[in-house]
């Protein structure tokens, strides 16, 4: 299949790995990768209210992503965006419905499109999937991504006691309510166990920066945030 | 500015961490005796045909009405209607005045919460006792209700103790048997004292003329049998068809609410007291408008659906750790945040649906499918159009814009945000992240060059 990459802000400011690894797992399952330009989702200034603001990000998505086979992000958020923005700001462009329907989040792609159960791979660690929000409840996948782990050699999957609470990021919520975002954060947190895992995955830049942050700001060194395309680049799956 | 307003109350909420950890055991206790109650696949068949009836009755509320006080008066019940708050309140105080009413009791009602019913009563000279265990509790406390269901879920046991024990004169034991067993003494007496009772309703019935009730406690039952006059305060929105197009909803709230498969009472008003029964001897219904046909037809219409069962309020990530008085409103949670600025005209109303990480929670667990995480944003949107927003934000996302649309703008910028992010550490926004989580450092070059150099992209023929 020919792929277009959509790295998010995120991945492109903050996380560059998670988009590496995301392109090579593609590649190695025998796609091709094409990197139009682009920019951010426009997903702070929508959920921020500032509709008027977003729609110009959708407008880039839509003029440099049309006609694409299967868009794939590393973000179940910007995903989440992308979709409801095309819906919204261009309800009348049979493209913009058909662009919305084929831009994936990567592990919703690797599962829904490529078909993939259980692959397998090879990782030493204990690891805790964390379920993004958007990814569970915007996009409707649920946990359904724990799925690409459970052939891993080597790892240990752990589960949080409550799985469908939020890490408190939010988007601007966080700076907006910062006393609440931290306290969500540590709530999620204090739900690891002990000793604490390895690996805190997700598939989710924002959830990982803010639970990263937390952890970061605390000292703690362990659980290491991963992108859940980084775990399965390393595991080698594909290869 | 509104939205400083609630990030102040929203921090010394947080602050209170005895407060977190007494709501999150509540709600995490509905939720998992929610969850249990019904399988998935059952749970899914109720809440589509429970949605379904919900909005029939929605759309056709208009012809409900009248068709509930028509029928409603031919049984003997005396409907009045109530375009606002205003109205609601001074109906139900005449008709209190009417009889000399002194001593009213009253079962729980969000409607009668909304108008603020007992201080208008008590300003008028009448005392109003609420007779739900957690209402009376929250009244004892001088409080209003934090949760749509569990009105004092917000308080540990020692603070319910010590309420008691100050209103008994002697030491109440803080065992749930010595609670109940006081607050049922106490309220007994008032009953067969009251003139009046008051209640709310979880469902009008037009095709019957008839006001449903659902509670816990039989206190409810007692409201509307014991005094000689019942008033019942109700939001129009409450209306359904008939028996059949309630059966559902009827069905899933106590599940929704508590986990409960059936409520301990349902009870069907129906009149007055035919003679030789006992029973009150009049019964008013008061229609309350108050800005809900304003809602209707417009793209919150299914927020009128909602059968206050309080399970978004309980699956709330933001709930568990502020309580629902930090909303500043009856209705809290994500159903408060989404319903108060559609009933309520004041900025803070209107900065209401800012408080939610957007998680989306609350969208699937609502048991009539109720979009409530999308009416979140949307109503986002209105407040920013009403001039309601975080300080600074208009002109932040409008540099955001300029600054990244189109995108080849973005890849030029980009190399200045780094230096912008390591120098902008005095910028309020940053500082607010930074106060608590590490910022991780921008990655110099951008992506592109890389996935390029790893011979990753196929460019483009």
């Amino acid at each position: 299949m020919r792929i277009r990459l959509f790295t998010t802000c995120l991945g492109d400011l903050f996380a560059q790995e998670a988009v590496l690894s995301t392109a090579r797992l593609l590649r190695r399952l025998g796609h091709e990768i094409e990197l139009p330009e682009q920019t951010c989702c426009g997903q702070p200034a929508y959920n921020s209210g500032f509709q008027e603001e977003a729609r110009p990000f959708a407008a880039a998505y839509l003029e440099k992503f049309r006609g694409s086979e299967a868009v794939v992000a590393p973000s179940g958020s910007c995903v989440a965006m992308l979709r409801q923005g095309l819906a919204q700001f261009f309800a009348d462009d049979p493209e913009a419905r058909r662009l919305a329907e084929h831009t994936f989040e990567v592990s919703q792609f690797l599962l829904d499109v490529e078909g993939l159960r259980a692959p397998k791979g090879h990782y030493e660690a204990r690891a805790i999937y964390h379920e993004s929000c958007h990814l569970s409840h915007w996009l409707h996948q649920g946990d359904r991504a724990k799925e690409l782990l459970s052939g891993i050699e080597g790892l240990q999957l752990l589960s949080f006691r409550e799985p469908q609470l939020c890490c408190g990021f939010g988007g601007t919520f966080a700076i907006h309510f910062p006393e609440l975002s931290v306290a969500m954060a540590d709530e999620k947190l204090q739900d690891l166990d002990t000793p604490a895992p390895d690996i805190l995955v997700a598939s989710d830049q924002g959830c990982l920066m803010q639970l990263g942050g937390r952890l970061a700001a605390k000292g703690e060194r362990r659980p290491e945030p991963m992108h859940l395309s980084v775990l399965l680049d390393r595991a080698g799956v594909g290869r | 500015m509104a939205t400083e307003e609630l990030a102040k109350n929203v921090a010394s909420a947080v602050a209170n961490r005895g407060l977190h950890e007494a709501v999150a055991r509540s709600v995490d206790r509905h939720s998992y005796a929610a969850l249990a109650a019904l399988t998935p696949d059952l749970r899914a068949v109720y809440k589509s045909r429970a949605r379904a009836a919900r909005l029939r009755s929605v759309r056709d509320l208009a012809a409900l009405a009248e068709q509930f006080i028509a029928e409603a008066e031919r049984r003997g019940i005396i409907v009045h209607t109530a375009a606002d708050a205003a109205e609601a309140v001074g109906i139900v105080a005449e008709i209190a005045k009417g009889h000399g009413a002194r001593r009213i009791v009253k079962s729980k009602s969000m409607a009668t919460e909304e108008v603020e019913l007992n201080r208008h009563l008590a300003a008028a000279g009448m005392q109003v006792l609420e007779t739900d265990l957690g209402e009376y509790i929250v009244q004892l406390a001088g409080q209003k209700p934090s949760h749509i269901v569990a009105p004092c879920l917000h308080m540990t046991r020692d603070e319910i103790a010590g309420l008691f024990s100050r209103e008994a004169g002697r030491q109440i034991a803080k065992d749930t048997p010595s609670l109940t067993a006081f607050a049922r003494q106490r309220l007994r007496e008032e009953f067969r004292q009251a003139d009046l009772g008051i209640s709310g309703g979880n469902f009008l019935v037009a095709s019957e003329g008839a006001v449903v009730l659902v509670t816990n406690e039989g206190n409810g039952r007692m409201c509307t049998t014991l005094p000689k006059v019942h008033v019942a305060l109700v939001g129009v929105e409450k209306l359904v068809r008939d028996f059949a197009d309630m059966a559902d909803a009827l069905r899933i709230l106590p599940v929704a609410a508590t986990g409960q498969l059936i409520t301990s009472y349902v009870s069907i008003v129906r009149g007055p007291a035919q003679s030789g029964q006992e029973g009150p001897q009049e019964v008013h219904v008061v229609l309350m408008d108050s800005g809900r046909s304003e809602i209707l037809g417009g793209p919150y219409e299914e927020v009128l659906a909602c059968i206050r069962c309080g399970a978004c309020l309980d699956i709330c990530p933001v709930y568990r750790q502020t309580g629902g008085h930090a909303y500043g409103s009856v209705y809290s949670g994500p159903i408060g945040a989404v319903l108060t600025p559609l009933l309520r005209a004041d900025a803070e109303a209107q900065a209401l649906p800012f408080l939610s990480s957007l998680c989306g929670a609350c969208s699937d667990v609502c048991p009539v499918g109720i979009h409530l995480h999308e009416h979140l944003v949307a109503l986002r949107a209105r407040a920013v159009a009403r001039g309601i927003a975080f300080p600074a934000e208009r002109t932040a996302f409008r540099a955001l814009r300029r600054a990244w649309t189109p995108p080849r703008r973005y890849r030029l910028v980009r190399r200045l945000m780094r230096g912008a992010l390591r120098v902008g550490g005095g910028v309020p926004q940053l500082r607010a992240w930074t106060s608590g989580r590490r910022l991780p450092a921008v990655a110099s070059g951008g992506v592109a060059d890389l996935l390029r150099s790893e011979g990753l992209i196929q460019e483009r023929r």
